[in-house]
């Protein structure tokens, strides 16, 4: 039965490009391509959106389109393709769509963690993802050795993640 | 939580993008045989690409190419061409013309009757960005405040014209010394010192006091009104004598962008600016700089280089001069508070 007209179509993949590129990101696990997928699941769900029945469950619909092409760019591109099993990928994407649900919960816990972090620890973050800095070019603007920016890198996701948990639990256990 | 000390390194350099083809599949090794590792792997992911999204450069790109460069599926179900890496480099009016399109469908769609300050304001943005891409120059006195910048010292003159064009700007300062300067495509600052010399800056080689007074002139207003349509919530509001009065708060409050708001104040008849308010850190430095419209004339290409400023016989200095060499050609002209305007090197003479 149509379907959407197309602008709610639009309004639906736009509200959902977070949990898609999330999703995509941990099928392809590299980031390097993961911009070129959404690019692809974008389009396939443009051109497919005659298929969706309006009032049902969008992400249902979208979430198996991104699933099949990031399986499918896996398999004719990736150098990594040997390296993931399709029961690992399988288990890598339910537990993607799982987390994806609360995505929006997590955004907002994230928020408050950022800007409850040192100014050090900010810094860092700032140069690896605002100034989008590779980890040889922190090290240098810092002056500190590579591997030491890593486990610091490494910490404060792990002190974030923890902070997010927290603030989830504490708002009715979202996680 | 499980500390395998592997899993954390392998996980860490995975995150950074400098792991090894054998070194993810020992990951995935370990993720495919712990339900705790696989755990942490997705929410790591996940926790990156918010990051990302976040605090990185926001990219509405595909989701706007695909809408702008695809009929609508009702049009033609049947066969709508894809190229899978529609990706940018955009070209100069691409984006526009695709952020035009999606913004339009998406204001019609999202955006009731309270927002719809927010689709004119993004369509007087628009309008303005191409009013500011015709071959017309338009000549702004700037005004700018200051919070304390005691351990920069750098004196502003009280005299000074930015000229733009479309995302091009050359700047004319009016105190102790006349110059005027501006910036190449790669960042670098060329200013006049008198009629017939000019040197040459590039970004890398910049003090902080020069990169400072760079940051707070320079106006590439197509960057900049297209960030504003990009990272930035506008609302209008009706101004004065025929303006209207757009205010950019950007989206997230927590992002790191130096402009943290700006007033525009648009010509309703010829969608040009009128007025541009910018409130930045600069330098750690709070400012409000103010951009006023006095003049608007046909733009003269030469004036956009530093040739265009000079009389014959002229020197121009660039990278090709030793570092010192240009830092004393400065000095000599603004004097011995102009030091530090190039950074000094180790393998400089003391």
């Amino acid at each position: 039965m149509p379907n959407s007209n197309p602008s709610q179509i639009v309004s639906l993949i736009a509200s959902h490009q977070t949990r898609l590129r999330g999703l995509v990101r941990c099928l392809l696990v590299r980031s390097s391509d993961v911009e070129d997928v959404l690019q692809e699941v974008n389009s396939v769900l443009w051109e497919k959106s005659g298929e969706f029945e309006s009032g049902t469950n969008f992400w249902a619909w979208a979430s198996q389109m991104a699933r099949f092409k990031a399986l499918n760019h896996i398999r004719k591109y990736s150098r990594d393709r040997l390296v993931f099993d399709n029961a690992l990928l399988d288990e890598l994407a339910d537990l993607a769509c799982q987390r994806l649900a609360h995505i929006e919960d997590r955004r907002q816990a994230l928020e408050q963690c950022l800007n409850q972090l040192p100014p050090a620890q900010r810094q860092l973050i700032d140069l690896r993802y605002t100034g989008g800095h590779a980890i040889d070019s922190i090290a240098q603007i810092i002056g500190r050795p590579q591997a030491s920016i890593c486990q610091t890198l490494y910490r404060i996701r792990q002190s974030l993640l923890a902070c997010i948990e927290s603030k989830l639990e504490a708002d009715g256990g979202l996680s | 939580m499980t500390a395998n000390p592997r899993f954390v390194e392998l996980m860490s350099k995975l995150l950074d993008d400098v792991i090894s083809e054998g070194e993810l599949a020992e990951l995935t090794a370990l993720a495919s045989a712990d339900p705790n590792f696989r755990s942490q792997f997705v929410d790591h992911l996940l926790l990156d690409t918010l990051l990302q999204e976040d605090l990185g450069q926001e990219s509405l790109t595909a989701l706007v190419d695909t809408v702008s460069l695809n009929p609508p599926p009702q049009a033609s179900k049947s066969q709508v061409v894809i190229n899978p890496r529609l990706r940018l480099p955009v070209q100069r009016w691409g984006w526009l013309v695709a952020a035009t399109i999606a913004i339009a469908i998406l204001s019609a769609f999202l955006f009731q009757s309270d927002r719809m300050a927010i689709a004119s304001a993004t369509q007087l943005v628009q309008a303005a960005i191409h009013t500011h891409a015709a071959a017309i120059e338009r000549i702004y006195v700037v005004e700018i405040t200051r919070g304390p910048t005691k351990e920069l010292q750098v004196e502003l003159p009280k005299d000074v014209r930015v000229a733009t064009q479309g995302d091009r700007f050359w700047v004319q300062m009016r105190g102790q010394r006349e110059w005027t300067w501006g910036r190449n495509e790669q960042g670098a600052i060329w200013m006049t010192l008198g009629p017939q010399q000019a040197v040459i800056v590039e970004a890398e080689e910049m003090g902080m006091p020069l990169r400072y007074i760079g940051d707070l002139y320079t106006l590439n207003l197509e960057t900049l009104l297209t960030s504003f349509l990009k990272y930035y919530q506008l609302e209008s509001s009706d101004g004065p004598a025929g303006t209207t009065i757009i205010v950019a708060n950007p989206r997230r409050q927590w992002s790191n962008r130096p402009l943290k708001r700006a007033t525009i104040e648009v010509d309703r008849e010829t969608k040009a600016i009128r007025k541009l308010v910018l409130e930045r850190e600069v330098e750690q430095i709070q400012s409000v700089s103010i951009f006023t419209l006095v003049d608007s004339r046909l733009a003269d290409e030469s004036l956009y280089r530093p040739e265009g400023h000079l009389t014959e016989p002229y020197k121009i200095f660039g990278t090709d001069t030793q570092r010192f060499d240009r830092r004393e050609r400065i000095m000599n002209w603004f004097g011995s508070r102009a030091d530090r305007w190039l950074r000094k090197q180790d393998s400089e003479p003391k």
